[in-house]
């Protein structure tokens, strides 16, 4: 070779090294030695970690609030967990990040849709026959707005690792290192639908809540069904894909084979499996999406009884994206096996319909708790440098299912169920001081630790149906000959007629001229006199059965709410007093009869009530100046620890710095 | 020597470790060393480079002389010719070759297809027999190390018992059937390392044995048909990828043959 060529040869060599070079992991990283830890435990109450600390039950907490500092924290409006995390991520209130509710409708069809993601099939597709060749791929988008805390780190070279971040689905785009969490659907794109089959003639088969029930013979000792998966988007009118198992019950024993495509296990009754990875066929031998998911053999003899977990994205091969870089997916999935991706992991929905009983739910509720720390503790030990941020989701779950067994004034509460799982959720709240003593372990004098939840919780102890108030006071109409008590997502609404409704957890709309699809109320005078007409009215509901009000914030939210993303919210966010919460049905848009109701579902606890009512904790090692800190400080505190200026639109102060004159939580109509 | 038994493991040892994928490079390099040197040791190496200068002189026929299409189509013609003359002159070397290939692939897959069990992971155990009312008598006896974490499931319509069973710790272990008074043996390796696995024991089935299982066939009178563990399939781990040992083996043997083709100046 000539000595040009050699030369040239040289000169590529180098560019390629430099290039290289100047990618890799740590370059132009941060060099200091300051450390950020942040423990995000979904719905810790401050009175019930109190509590525990004052019994002795939680150790490293109260070593933490004793040494260091303890505050309540306050919560979003509305205090709903894909909020107060996005209030949390951004430093941004609903109006700049526009998360106002696990629900949102689009005016212009009045469809509701959840809230912080989007999975869009592709846009032009060719039609062969049965197949459907798309043209183009699909998308998943991440309805949140707003800067993360962690870009605003990783552009200032602060190393970042973010693990089941809620409201973070699909992860945005992002040098940090994210896992999505909370509001990451199953492989079906929903929160997660479970599968039950039984040959119970007793059981009503067909979708329930959170799932499927399957009806299922058993022939020849022999249960052979299909478990079902995506739908195909390959194939014309989109099937689900399905595919084969076949259950092998023993004739005598309680026991089973159970055998899915080259998997074979056996379960004895009341036995979880390990996780089973399933392909689903799209186009055979061509594309398949790959899931993961757990059985359970709930009952051989003399029925059988088979719950099958959601079909999880299967984290070593994720057919959406859950993590940034893509990779990491899969790297936690090398250390740990394979666990729960889907964002709600504990199936409080099985338990609510029946299918699991409250054993069966704590074993699986345990297991989930079991696997965030085994994430934990795969990664937590790497951390050197930078930002860490873990979050843990029993507290919440298991404070929603689990209250009405620690509280004998809770219309679901059963003695004999209590005296076995009362202390439930007392043992989840050991199981994060756990955490916290081996976060402590490591402290040294360049590391700040903040342990923080999005919310507290209270009981659930009365529905208040608000489209039913709404109907029985004149400001929403039904269709005529409708029946009030059927259909849900306003069906029967004569929208001709109606004024206002309500949709979501918390949220109170106008049926607006020039917004909604077929609004009849005007902007501006109309508008203002109607909302100052029904937010007294509310506040001045009482519960007929005790004659306590019901309702005692309506927050408007043209008033709390800045950014760009506020003229897309609720008109109002309806504050139910502590024990009250809007009920199931009208939060999808339907009329029961009734106006109160007992809650007896198993789901007893909550926290979508009034801000103020159920603020989240504060922990830190380091003295918190701000008295009354909220979750849009935590992202300017994060910034601050590392000299870094508020990124744009942040509206809170580091909780470490004196606190701030003035809060923007208070225009609202109180009690 | 039975092909594939524990006892010829020594052909593994020296690399024989956790380290599976560093384990599966060498192996294919040395694979794709051995096949060229194989082959050219017993290829005629003349007739080779002649088939294949005769082959590239067509070629370049076709490149040449495009404006005359006689000539290009007695070029094609005779391209045929000279890849049938090709495939005849290596024939007889690739011939000898697959069967040494063959068994080695085998024997391999023994060790690099399915992952070992860890202890306390499930171990699906599952007896066929020929009879259906065999079902009721047979029963297992376990080693010290073993034990069965679930009644036996007896199906009837596959003349099949499955039992589950759990190790305490590493070992290799024998799990033996008894059944119409016979007792039958059924290796179960249980380890952390690179091992010899045989998935299972067959009566009859010559080839099925001979490409599934690395163990004694059952008696020919005993009333178990087939003895079998699932052990989990082992994916090599590529980064972005995991994929069969098998798609590793014949790129990287394929591409270690190519260069030591040159290096060793071996016409193929």
């Amino acid at each position: 070779m000539s000595k040009s060529k050699w030369l040239l040869v040289a000169a590529v060599i180098c560019f390629a090294a430099g290039l290289l070079y100047s990618q890799l992991p740590g370059r132009n990283r941060y060099r200091g030695d300051h450390k950020l830890i942040i423990l995000g435990i979904d719905g810790m109450d401050p009175q019930l970690l109190e509590r525990f600390m004052a019994e002795g039950k939680m150790p490293n907490f109260a070593a933490l609030a004793r040494q260091g500092s303890f505050r309540r924290l306050t919560t979003s409006t509305p205090p709903q967990s894909p909020v107060a995390w996005s209030n949390l991520i951004t430093g941004l209130d609903p109006g700049g990040h526009g998360i106002f509710d696990f629900i949102h409708r689009d005016p212009a069809t009045m469809e509701p849709y959840l809230s912080t993601s989007r999975v869009e099939p592709p846009k032009h597709n060719l039609h062969l026959g049965s197949w459907v060749i798309p043209l183009g791929g699909g998308t998943a988008e991440l309805l949140r707005h707003g800067a993360p805390f962690w870009n605003i780190l990783e552009d200032h070279g602060i190393p970042t690792s973010v693990f089941h971040m809620p409201a973070n689905f699909p992860p945005s785009a992002s040098k940090a290192r994210t896992l999505a969490g909370m509001g990451t659907p199953d492989l079906r794109g929903g929160y997660g639908t479970f599968s039950f089959y039984t040959d119970d003639p007793t059981v009503q088969a067909g979708e329930v809540e959170g799932g499927e029930i399957i009806p299922v013979m058993v022939q020849n000792w022999r249960v052979s069904a299909n478990l079902e998966g995506p739908k195909n988007s390959f194939r014309k009118d989109w099937p689900p894909a399905l595919v084969p198992f076949t259950v092998s019950v023993d004739p005598v024993s309680p026991v089973a084979k159970i055998s899915i495509q080259d998997r074979e296990f056996v379960l004895r009754e009341g036995e979880w499996s390990d996780w089973v990875q399933v392909d689903f066929s799209l186009i055979p031998g061509l594309e398949s999406v790959s899931g993961i998911c757990r059985f359970f053999l709930k009952q051989v003899h003399p029925r059988f009884q088979l719950y099958i977990s959601p079909v999880n994205i299967d984290p070593a091969n994720p057919a959406l994206p859950l993590s940034t870089p893509a990779s990491l997916s899969r790297d936690l999935w090398r250390q740990v096996g394979d666990f729960y991706t889907q964002g709600i992991a504990e199936d409080t929905k099985a338990l609510s319909d029946g299918v699991l009983d409250d054993g069966e739910y704590l074993q699986q509720a345990r297991e989930v708790a079991a696997e965030q720390r085994r994430i934990f503790d795969a990664e937590f030990p790497k951390f050197h440098r930078g930002v860490f941020f873990f979050y843990f989701s029993s507290l919440d779950l298991n404070g929603h299912m689990m209250w009405r067994l620690m509280d004998s004034h809770h219309p679901a509460y059963d003695p004999t169920l209590a005296a076995q799982y009362g202390n439930a959720l007392e043992s989840f709240y050991q199981q994060i001081d756990g955490v916290l003593g081996e976060v402590l372990r490591t402290l040294d004098s360049n590391t700040t630790l903040l342990v923080l939840s999005d919310h507290g919780f209270a009981p659930f102890y009365r529905s208040f149906n608000l489209n039913t108030w709404l109907l029985d006071n004149g400001y929403l109409a039904l269709k005529p000959g409708a029946n009030q008590e059927e259909g849900q997502y306003f069906t029967n609404v004569d929208w001709s007629r109606t004024r206002a409704y309500g949709l979501g957890l918390n949220g109170l709309y106008l049926n607006l001229k020039g917004r909604e699809k077929d609004g009849i109320v005007q902007p501006g005078r109309e508008a203002n006199a109607l909302l100052d007409e029904l937010g007294a009215k509310l506040l001045s509901v009482r519960d007929p059965a005790n004659g306590v009000p019901a309702i005692t914030r309506m927050s408007r939210t043209a008033e709390v709410y800045h950014g760009a993303y506020a003229k897309d919210a609720p008109d109002f966010i309806v504050g139910y007093n502590r024990g009250y919460r809007a009920g199931w049905k009208t939060i999808l848009g339907a009329f029961p009869r009734q106006l109160f109701e007992d809650n007896t579902y198993a789901w007893s606890g909550d926290h979508c009530m009034d801000y103020s009512l159920v603020p989240g904790v504060l922990l830190s090692n380091r003295k918190i100046d701000a008295q009354s800190p909220a979750l849009t400080d935590i992202a300017p505190t994060i910034l601050a620890e590392f000299g870094i200026a508020n990124g744009h639109g942040m509206m809170g102060h580091s909780v470490f710095q004196p606190p701030a004159a003035s809060r923007s939580q208070t225009a609202s109509l109180g009690r | 020597m039975a092909l594939g038994t524990p006892t010829s493991s020594f052909l593994v040892l020296p690399i024989a470790s956790n380290h599976a994928l560093i384990f599966l490079f060498v192996l294919s390099i040395i694979t794709g060393l051995v096949m060229i040197v194989l082959f050219g040791y017993l290829s005629d190496q003349n007739a080779v480079r002649r088939a294949k200068d005769q082959l590239r002189a067509q070629l370049l026929a076709v490149r040449l002389f495009q404006d005359q299409p006689q000539v290009v189509l007695r070029a094609y013609g005779r391209i045929l010719t000279g890849t049938g003359r090709y495939l005849r002159v290596s024939f007889k070397p690739l011939a000898i070759i697959i069967v040494p290939m063959l068994a080695l692939l085998i024997y391999c897959d023994r060790y690099m297809g399915s992952l070992p069990f860890q202890a306390n992971q499930p171990i699906l155990l599952t007896a066929r027999l020929d009879k259906p009312e065999a079902l009721d008598n047979i029963s297992l006896r376990l080693p010290q190390g073993l034990t069965e974490s679930a009644p036996a499931v007896h199906i009837a319509e596959d003349n099949e018992v499955a039992w589950r069973l759990v190790a305490s710790g590493e070992g290799n272990y024998t799990v033996n059937v008894l059944a119409g008074g016979q007792e039958l043996g059924k290796q179960v390796v249980v380890s952390n390392n690179l091992a010899h696995l045989s998935e299972c024991r067959l009566r009859g089935h010559l080839w099925q044995r001979l490409l599934e299982c690395a163990e004694p066939a059952l008696p020919a009178n005993a009333p178990v048909r087939l003895l079998a563990v699932a052990y989990p399939a082992r994916d090599i781990d590529l980064g972005p990828w995991t994929t069969n040992w098998l798609v590793v083996y014949f790129v990287v043997s394929l591409a270690s043959a190519l260069l030591f083709k040159f290096i060793l100046g071996i016409e193929i």
